[in-house]
């Protein structure tokens, strides 16, 4: 029986889902996460799929044409500096690159509220590479990548010999201008090599061969640091996959927003890093392309923060410098945006008497106050109950009481102090922490140059559809989606990925480019799609079904950052202009252009891809005559803040919702995994996959948009 | 609370404005083509009331925060009727007389209008790489007075009713050596002030003007209320602090900036009487840099977890300074350096002064931090590339280091204070555009102040011309190259001075060919080295190598408290020198380079000894500064404040008294200062870092003050040779504070 298998691993639980042949969804599973060797808790997750199929692991595993795969194991690493231990070899002088870290390093991926607290603001540490780890060896190139002093290969060997005297499992090799002549850190990688054959490489030229020797030592040093754990984990699971009987290549989720293989991440493990909100976006963009919709953004809003990721045009728009743990790095990802906005945000009364919500969180210990585990103070989450959207002995399907007492103790407080009543305090909160997701998703389509009116909105995690009708009223955005499978979305959504790979080159050059600088171009172009045809070519990627897309960086001259430009293998220099200046305008408004400052190509990108490996999900036909009554269960008082009243409201049980159901707000529906509110100027309708499509009337007194 | 404005719909639209100005700097930094606003973010935004008092101001450079509120009151005054104020219109000027903080800040303000009313204003200050005048980079070293600087733009409409006026744009960008990047720049300021227009309008459109104005009065109010409660938490008081900017462009001379800082509830007052006269030459700055410079203290260290809104804050400070004299400078006196030179340096006084009072804000004084470094070390190059092409560069490539805390170290290479956001560039960026090389660039040895908590340190480099064609014409500027300038506190040792040293005909290049790259100032044989004072213009030939090391920050408490270990983990990271180490930290290392535990016991002793046997009573050495105060009365009681790692304060026979916080040894009654009652030392400032040898050794005196009773380290000041003692500090405790001391 033809299977195919997604698998997501979070912090407390692996997720997985089965899909047979013809895209329908046959199993999903849920096993603890193993935190010492994850590759066991994929194996319970994937035994606990085969019992409700009735199979065993073999059983299962010897039907799977492709598992997917996402993992944390790099993201730990970093955060918990749980990777092995490191060292660099750079330029002799250049050595305090890292820890100097542009000044910059103190704010980097800082919220404003943190940077504006000076007494406070600190550098990474501990640092990603102890300074007793980093070795200058002399040798010098400048900006036309000519050799100014030649290596010292005595001083090379040296600090190889001692880093690794120094107990370094990995060593990154960067040196100045590297991005231009790679010879000296071919040299380097080459003695390690040879001298070390056990000892993980990275040289900057080949990883991340971009103008920054701070970005790009951080890079290289990352996935130095990163590299064994990963490897060492994939093979690992790959092994116990093999021996449970799966035959294809292991498929891997990555940060850039789609799969790849072992054989690839091997070099580049970095890519697995923070890939977590990935695989959310790859489903968000299946569903997006089945419904025609191509300008989404995706809001998941978990216990602690409230994520934005955003796809325009049918992409993920990616961040090119990401920042992990104040480390800015050259790996394009996907760009998630977060605020301090979940069901665990603090509600309080700042000194000056007023309502605040956030960022400090409850988390999961102590927790809400309706959770009875001590937690004393108001949280998003003991709001939604107060307001009657959440059932206290419903929460995950029965298998959680929550203490209302608890959750309207802690409203009187503030109620008291502020001389409102429980209502006011509950309904004040939801609206300003709604505002506050509201922002971030402005700023997230404004920095793109978009009116958010331009989207749909997307809405996974255990608290997003709760608030998500409202927030698409506060944004004027007319239609939402909340996914059916909301528990296992993750392991779902990549599922829906295609291969995508990824290379980059540096072309420095200032239009107008000479003839010969545009064919030289075109030849690196082609140079980089052979490089990725040789990896499809590993992969088993038939060549019918491989795409490229080519794009330049470009900017005005002395610009920081450039814009990518999509071009063809027969775009003429002029039309790659006018591209720039076009979408240059969209994003800054018209007199922002500036022509007489030059325009230059940074580096050029080719993008290869590859069709969806597995088959894409399988809608039914919606039932005309599906009756909503069916699924309801039941009445509860419910306080919807847009009425300013409590009303008797029905609710619905997410598991009797049938393909065509209609439904008219006020009311809620209880599904495993949350609850969506659908209030009183909102409809939705069950869609063919299951997903419940809600229609926003965004002022309250017309239509909403249902698609 | 207006009717039309809840605290929920409060709430909400406070933050959405918030995001609305911090939109306007990311706009600008995104399209602005200059690292001065994209990596050292010297640029700042501001959203303002119809008046001109500014709601919010961004988190870049704070020495900028009130410049856009001048510049629209000024423009309300002298343009409002004359040329009218309307809808889309934009306007320009770089005039210190009329907000801009020097003429390299272009200021662009627009009033923004919803149904023909002025219902707020949105406005940029941005520095610009050049923008004419004698010296490129137009910090202009030479000049007695504003007529030999760059032009000045008095305020004029450059945007009419949404349209650029290109014949005012030119006037704006033509006198600039990189008017390329200027015209650029000004389409950075015209792109963030377009999409606030349209942020603040839909706003509008969504709550109605009502709604906007009330929470305009409601903001600066619910801030005021913050800063209101902020100062009264902190103890009353008067702190002094002094500072010095040495060089005025033309003639190294010291002169002195006077601080008396005065908090008496919930007002604090900024007194700079005393402040020296205006100087004939560029590092003056007018009254918006003192308000400005003192502001910027007092954001990030009073502000740190409320909106910054200066229109909030200014009704509780009050100034005091006289005009004419060097922050408050008077036309024509010549301003060009301002930001770097007088602005900086009164927001380093006015930082001192209110660490100081943090230091004294409770027993743990978790917010106070010493001195961040004290100026920004500028390098402006001029010349031609190999191929004959034109260049002019900015280079803001190096920085200094954050102040000690009273729970940590201040972070290496953290920046300069007050501009959190800042960066320096990578070196390949600049290798890339100018002809220079880096031949190392690193953290600085010594360059913090030591304490038991030492100062961040700050960077160091060695650049060589690199395919150029002729020479460069190089000016360099900073304060601090005379003497060490950011100040310990409490007994924490000043960072070194700022250094800039030209090597005439180095080896370099040679070495280079040899295979060879040197690391320090040390490694380069030349035929001359010349340190070069504060403000220097001069010709770098293509032999010639200079090395600049920034000053990082001060100390904070006593550097004998430091733990052994500490000072070794320095030395092993290239921080701190064995020869410091020694003479200033008292700790001598194994052969393993761990800290040697009874060499080091004996050689803190020593130190201790030598204190004691060399200071001077205070009574003896300053006679006429000395309180006329009888014996300390005998029992103790529980301290009520703390004076950072000096001294407590406790209760004595019913009175308060200063008792050292090490050995609880009376030092003075509360009425004095607690320095009145130590011993003083004179120490030789090369002793405290091997830099300090380039400062102006022999007219600047370090002087220590210690505890009697242990030798437990008071205070440090650094003064010019003769001063009498800075009586710094002076807590207000009302006498009802002493019964309840024991709570």
């Amino acid at each position: 029986m033809e299977r195919y298998i997604g698998i997501d691993i979070g912090g407390t639980f692996t997720d997985c889902a089965v899909l047979d042949g013809a895209g329908r969804i046959v199993a999903t599973a849920k096993a603890p996460s193993t935190r010492d060797d994850p590759a066991l808790g994929v194996l319970d997750a994937i035994r606990v799929a085969a019992d409700s199929l009735e199979t065993d692991l073999e059983g299962l595993l010897s039907g799977c044409r492709h598992l997917i795969h996402g993992c944390t194991i790099a993201t730990n690493a970093v955060v918990e500096r749980d990777g092995v231990a490191t060292g660099l070899i750079t330029t002799k002088g250049h050595e305090d690159a890292i820890p100097i870290g542009k000044v910059m390093q103190k704010v980097a991926g800082q919220s404003e509220r943190e940077m504006i607290h000076q007494s406070h603001l600190d550098k990474a540490d501990p640092p990603i590479v102890d300074r007793r780890m980093i070795r200058g060896v002399a040798e010098r190139l400048d900006r036309a990548g000519d050799v100014v002093v030649a290596m010292d290969e005595d001083e090379a060997a040296r600090a190889v010999e001692e880093l690794v005297a120094g107990g370094a499992r990995a060593i990154a090799v960067c040196f100045l201008w590297s991005f231009l002549n790679g010879e000296h850190e071919r040299r380097v990688r080459e003695r390690i090599a040879r001298d070390h054959p056990g000892v993980y490489v990275t040289v900057s030229s080949e990883l991340a061969p971009v103008l920054g020797e701070y970005e790009r030592a951080v890079t290289t040093v990352l996935n130095a640091y990163v590299g064994p754990s990963v490897v060492d984990y994939l093979e690992r699971l790959a092994a116990g996959l093999r021996e449970g009987g799966y035959r294809a290549p292991l498929l891997l989720a990555h940060s850039m927003g789609g799969l790849t293989t072992v054989e690839d991440v091997r070099g580049k493990p970095l890519l697995m890093l923070d890939s977590g909100p990935v695989s959310g976006v790859l489903g968000a963009r299946f569903f997006g392309a089945a419904y025609g919709e191509e300008n989404i953004l995706c809001a998941d809003m978990g216990g602690t923060t409230f994520d934005v990721a955003m796809i325009e045009g049918g992409r993920s728009v990616l961040d090119e410098q990401p920042v992990i743990d104040k480390y800015a790095y050259l790996m394009p990802k996907v760009a998630v945006s977060s605020v301090g906005a979940g069901g665990g945000s603090i509600v309080w009364l700042d000194e000056n008497g007023l309502l605040r919500v956030g960022p400090d969180s409850a988390g999961a210990d102590p927790g809400p106050a309706c959770y009875g585990r001590g937690g004393a103070r108001l949280t998003v989450t003991d709001v939604d109950l107060i307001l009657g959207f959440l059932d206290p002995g419903a929460f995950l399907g029965g298998r959680m009481k929550l203490d209302i007492a608890a959750a309207e103790r802690a409203a009187d407080e503030i109620a008291g102090a502020m001389g409102a009543d429980r209502t006011g305090v509950a309904s004040g909160a939801f609206r300003i922490v709604n505002a506050h997701m509201a922002d971030l998703m402005r700023r997230c389509s404004i920095d793109r140059g978009r009116d958010p009116r331009d989207f749909v909105l997307f809405a996974y995690g255990g608290a997003a559809a709760m608030h998500i009708a409202y927030l698409a009223r506060e944004l004027r955005i007319g239609t939402v989606y909340v996914p059916s499978f909301a528990a296992v979305f993750s392991a779902l959504g990549m599922m829906t990925g295609g291969l995508l790979h990824g290379e980059e080159a540096s072309f420095p050059a200032t239009f107008p480019l000479a003839r010969e600088e545009w064919r030289r171009l075109g030849d690196l172009f082609a140079e980089n799609e052979r490089s990725l045809a040789r990896l499809f070519d590993s992969e088993g990627v038939p060549e019918g079904q491989r795409r490229f897309e080519r794009s330049l960086y470009m900017k005005y001259r002395l610009q920081p950052s450039a814009l990518s430009v999509p071009v063809s293998a027969d775009s003429s220099p002029d039309a790659v202009v006018e591209a720039f200046e076009r979408r240059y305008s969209e994003l800054y408004g018209a007199n922002a252009a500036y022509r007489a400052a030059g325009i230059e190509i940074v580096k050029c990108r080719v993008e290869g891809m590859a069709d969806t490996v597995a088959p894409a999900l399988a809608a039914v036909d919606p039932d005309p005559d599906a009756d909503p009554e069916a699924s309801r269960t039941g009445t509860r008082r419910i306080f919807f803040p847009e009425i300013g009243a409590a009303r008797d409201a029905p609710v619905h049980d997410g598991a009797l919702l049938v393909p065509g159901m209609e439904f008219a707000g006020p009311l809620v529906i209880e599904r495993t995994g949350d609850t969506i509110v659908l209030p009183s100027f909102a409809r939705a309708r069950v869609d063919g996959f299951g997903n419940v499509v809600i229609a926003v009337d965004p002022l309250g007194d017309g239509e909403g948009t249902m698609p | 609370m207006t009717s039309t404005l809840d605290p929920i719909t409060f709430e909400v639209l406070r933050h959405r404005l918030w995001m609305i100005n911090d939109e306007q700097g990311r706009v600008a930094a995104q399209v602005s083509g200059s690292p001065a606003v994209y990596e050292a973010k010297d640029f700042n935004t501001s959203l303002l009331t119809p008046d001109g008092e500014s709601l919010y101001v961004g988190i870049y450079t704070t020495r900028l925060s009130l410049c856009l509120n001048f510049a629209v009151k000024t423009v309300i005054e002298r343009l409002g009727d004359a040329v009218g104020i309307e809808e889309g219109d934009a306007f320009v000027t770089n005039d210190p007389w009329c907000g801009a903080a020097h003429m390299n800040d272009i200021l662009m303000v627009a009033p923004i209008f919803w149904e023909d009313r002025l219902v707020c204003w949105a406005g940029l200050a941005m520095h610009e790489t050049d923008v004419g005048g004698p010296n490129p980079g137009s910090f202009t070293v030479g000049t007695p007075d504003v007529f030999g600087e760059g032009p000045l733009i008095p305020p004029i409409k450059m945007v009419e009713r949404g349209r650029i006026r290109d014949d005012l744009e030119a006037l704006v960008i033509r006198n600039s050596r990189t008017s390329e990047v200027n015209g650029l720049n000004v389409r950075a300021r015209i792109a963030a002030i377009n999409r606030t227009r349209e942020r603040i309008r839909e706003m509008i459109a969504e709550y109605g003007t009502d709604t906007f104005m009330a929470l305009q009065g409601e903001l600066l109010r619910t801030v005021g209320a913050s800063f209101a409660r902020r100062l009264g938490s902190l103890p009353d008081g008067t702190w002094r602090a002094e500072g010095f900017l040495d060089h005025d462009g033309n003639e190294n001379r010291l002169y002195r900036v006077r601080l008396r800082m005065t908090k008496t509830g919930d007002r604090l007052e900024f007194d700079y009487t005393g402040t020296d006269r205006q100087a004939r030459g560029a590092v003056n700055c007018t009254r918006v840099g003192l308000e400005s410079g003192t502001v910027s203290a007092i954001l990030p260290m009073l502000c740190y977890d409320m909106p910054w809104s200066p229109g909030a804050i200014m009704p509780a400070i009050d100034f005091v300074s006289e005009e004419g004299t060097l922050n408050n400078a008077t036309h024509p006196a010549a301003v060009s350096m301002a930001t770097v030179a007088a602005t900086f340096a009164t927001s380093h006084v006015a930082s001192q002064a209110i660490g100081k009072m943090l230091a004294s804000s409770d027993l743990a004084g978790g917010e106070a931090q010493a001195n961040w470094s004290p100026a920004w070390q500028g390098a402006t190059l001029a010349g031609r590339h190999e191929d004959g092409r034109p260049f002019t560069a900015v280079l803001l490539d190096q920085s200094g280091g954050g102040g000690g805390r009273a729970w940590k170290d201040g972070p290496d290479t953290g920046g300069l204070p007050g501009t959190p956001a800042m960066g320096i560039a990578n070196v390949e960026t600049y290798e890339k555009e100018y002809p220079i090389l880096y031949v190392y660039r690193r953290q600085s040895r010594d360059t913090g102040g030591a304490g038991r908590y030492r100062g961040g340190v700050g960077t160091e480099a060695m650049l060589v011309p690199h395919r150029t064609d002729g020479p460069i014409d190089l000016t360099l500027l900073t304060h601090g190259a005379s003497q060490p300038e950011s100040q310990g506190l409490y007994g924490g040792y000043p960072s070194s001075v700022q250094v800039r040293v030209l090597l005439r005909g180095a080896d370099i290049r040679a070495r280079f060919a040899r295979g060879e790259i040197a690391t320090g100032l040390e490694d380069a044989d030349c035929q001359a080295v010349e340190p070069q004072a504060a403000k220097t213009r001069t010709i770098v030939n293509e032999d010639d190598a200079w090395v600049i090391a920034c000053a990082g920050g001060g100390g904070y408490g006593d550097a004998l408290l430091r733990p052994p270990e500490a000072v070794a983990n320095d030395i092993r990271a290239g921080l701190c020198s064995r020869g410091v180490a020694e003479a200033v930290y008292g700790v001598v290392l194994d052969a393993e380079g761990d800290a040697d535990t009874a060499a080091t016991e004996e050689a803190r002793q020593a130190i201790r000894d030598r204190r004691l046997a060399e200071g001077r009573p205070f009574a003896e050495a300053y006679p006429d500064r000395a309180a006329t105060v009888s014996r300390a009365p005998r029992a103790s009681g529980e301290p009520v404040a703390a004076i950072g790692e000096a001294a407590v304060v406790a209760e004595r026979g019913g009175t308060l008294w200063y008792d050292c916080r090490s050995c609880r040894h009376p030092l003075a009654p509360v009425e004095a200062d607690p320095k009145t009652g130590a011993s003083v030392r004179a120490v030789p400032m090369e002793m405290l870092s091997p830099w300090n040898r380039f400062g102006l050794v022999g007219e600047i005196a370090v002087n220590e003050y210690v505890c009697p009773g242990c030798a437990h380290l008071l205070s440090v000041e650094v003064r010019r040779a003769g001063d009498p003692p800075l009586l710094d500090t002076q807590l207000r405790i009302e006498p009802d504070r002493v019964p309840d001391a024991a709570e």
